[in-house]
């Protein structure tokens, strides 16, 4: 089965009038073994001067982290056992990663290592398609949507009750690992899922409430089987920023990953 | 022809902000003192909608709280700002400030105001000492997540204000209570509330969960009192 990728980042409308950064960032790859996609909003404050590098860094840390997961059970033939097995591992190894990153990107610059990933917040939502499994994994706010191939939507991470208020988890905390929730789905107990859709909380504080956002989501599905990905690619920006200016005036990353099959309809 | 696709998704909504005053009216608010709240607060009307029209990505609402003998609400329907009046407060009775707590608690529950509402700001404005069990009122406040969460802003009026108890409302030691001594005081408080406190909590950025030390929304310096005027409370 292939799978095909669409997204789109644009500057939230509050941070045009203050003039300030986008500060969301997404990356995906494709290969012949896998597909990743990532999404992370970094946090912006005045404690958090360079999340928007930040979020960079994390997206690009969860693709070859997740690229690399999947090459190694390919390569090794391991079974599913061994393959959830290593997938404990990941949260460890993906703040392990992220940090690293930050150090040299900060290249000594920032003395206590508190302060340096303090400076680059950011949360990550990402998502690996393989084969056999899929693998979702999310730290901090925003929103991870699955729509199954029966139109069901589903939330494969619990949605933590405690974040309101603009309050997030952060791969800069201390103990960042604690606040990273994953799950693995293989295929053999499992049905692929159709669309996996990220989006940072500048997209779902846009709508009054879930039932629009995950109406949204569906949309989504809809306008790509009937327009087709590049179409629906072309307009993501002005949405976006639509959205944005309508809405919650935040940043707004959207990404979705879904699979690849014919527009069933052309609209003129 | 060019397709015109329909953006996904329903209607796009701003973020509701709300906004309670929570005024004493004890007794000794009697006279000149609630006159300049009830001139202060409505001088600081204007200011505060065009605050609020800066940033279109937020709805404020504002509700008002007054307590003497028990807690009533002043305007118990969240008002848009745009259409939000103030209708003058009467002095008389004691100072219940924990039932005052108590009913604004009611309004902070999750089931109230979602969770992508912005924080929301409580004024407590006060010239005396609590006379009822101010402690089980802030406890309840407390209790409620977005009562945790809200910008709280306490401003004394006058010498007798009980400074210690506005800074246990506002639970954080970067912010500290406002000491109106005379009316342009007042005004200039009521007024830093309404709109640049306002302003900050209608735009705040992402905040690290429990490493907040300064609480959710960073406050900006309050104005310093005039200390030459004449006129002391």
């Amino acid at each position: 089965m292939s799978w095909q990728i669409i997204g789109e980042s644009v500057r939230g409308a509050s941070h045009k009038r203050n003039d300030k950064l986008n500060q969301d960032a997404w990356a995906s790859l494709q290969n012949d073994y896998c597909s990743v996609l990532a999404v992370a909003d970094g946090h912006g404050s005045s404690k958090h001067t360079h999340s928007d590098i930040g979020a960079k860094l994390a997206v690009q840390v969860a693709l070859d982290l997740f690229n690399h997961f999947a090459q190694q059970h390919v390569d090794t033939g391991s079974n599913l056992r061994h393959i959830k097995q290593s997938a404990d591992y990941l949260p460890s190894q993906l703040v392990q990663a992220w940090r690293l990153a930050v150090d040299t990107e900060d290249d000594g610059q920032t003395e206590n290592a508190n302060d340096r990933y303090s400076l680059y917040g950011t949360t990550l939502l990402a998502v690996l398609l393989c084969n056999d499994y899929v693998l979702y994994l999310q730290i901090g706010d925003g929103d991870l949507i699955v729509l199954t191939e029966d139109g069901q939507l589903q939330h494969p991470l619990p949605k933590s009750v405690s974040l309101i208020a603009n309050e997030t988890y952060s791969l800069c905390q201390d103990k960042a690992i604690y606040h990273i929730e994953f799950c693995l789905h293989f295929f053999d107990h499992q049905h692929r899922p159709a669309l996996v859709f990220l989006a940072t909380d500048g997209y779902a504080n846009s709508f009054s409430n879930e039932n629009d956002l995950q109406q949204a989501v569906q949309d989504f599905q809809q306008q790509i089987a009937n327009h087709g990905a590049d179409k629906i690619q072309s307009c993501l920006a002005d949405w976006l920023n639509e959205t944005s200016e309508q809405g919650s005036g935040d940043d707004i990353t959207v990404a979705m990953v879904f699979s690849d099959y014919s527009p069933l309809l052309i609209i003129d | 022809m060019t397709d015109i696709i329909k953006r996904p998704g329903g209607a796009m909504a701003n973020r509701p902000l709300h906004f309670f005053w929570l005024a004493d009216c004890s007794g000794s608010m009697y006279g000149e003192k609630i006159e300049q709240l009830n001139y202060a607060i409505r001088n600081a009307i204007k200011p505060m909608q065009d605050v609020a029209a800066d940033n279109p990505n937020a709805q404020v609402m504002v509700r008002a709280i007054k307590f003497s003998t028990g807690a009533q609400w002043h305007i118990a329907q969240a008002t848009k700002v745009e259409e939000f009046k103030w209708d003058n407060l009467t002095a008389n009775g004691v100072t219940d400030m924990g039932l005052a707590l108590q009913l604004a608690a009611e309004q902070l529950d999750v089931t109230q105001m979602p969770e992508r509402c912005l924080p929301p700001v409580l004024v407590l404005v006060s010239d005396g000492q609590p006379t009822d069990d101010f402690n089980d009122g802030l406890n309840t406040l407390m209790s409620k997540p977005w009562g945790r969460k809200s910008v709280r802003i306490g401003i004394g009026i006058g010498q007798d204000a009980d400074l210690e108890v506005l800074q246990k409302f506002i639970g954080n030691p970067e912010i500290r209570p406002l000491q109106a001594n005379n009316a342009e005081d007042l005004v200039k408080y009521i007024r830093w509330a309404s709109t640049v406190v306002l302003q900050a909590a209608s735009a705040p950025a992402s905040q690290v969960k429990d490493q907040a030390s300064g609480g959710v929304v960073p406050i900006p310096q309050a104005p310093t009192s005039d200390v030459d005027t004449d006129d002391v409370w």
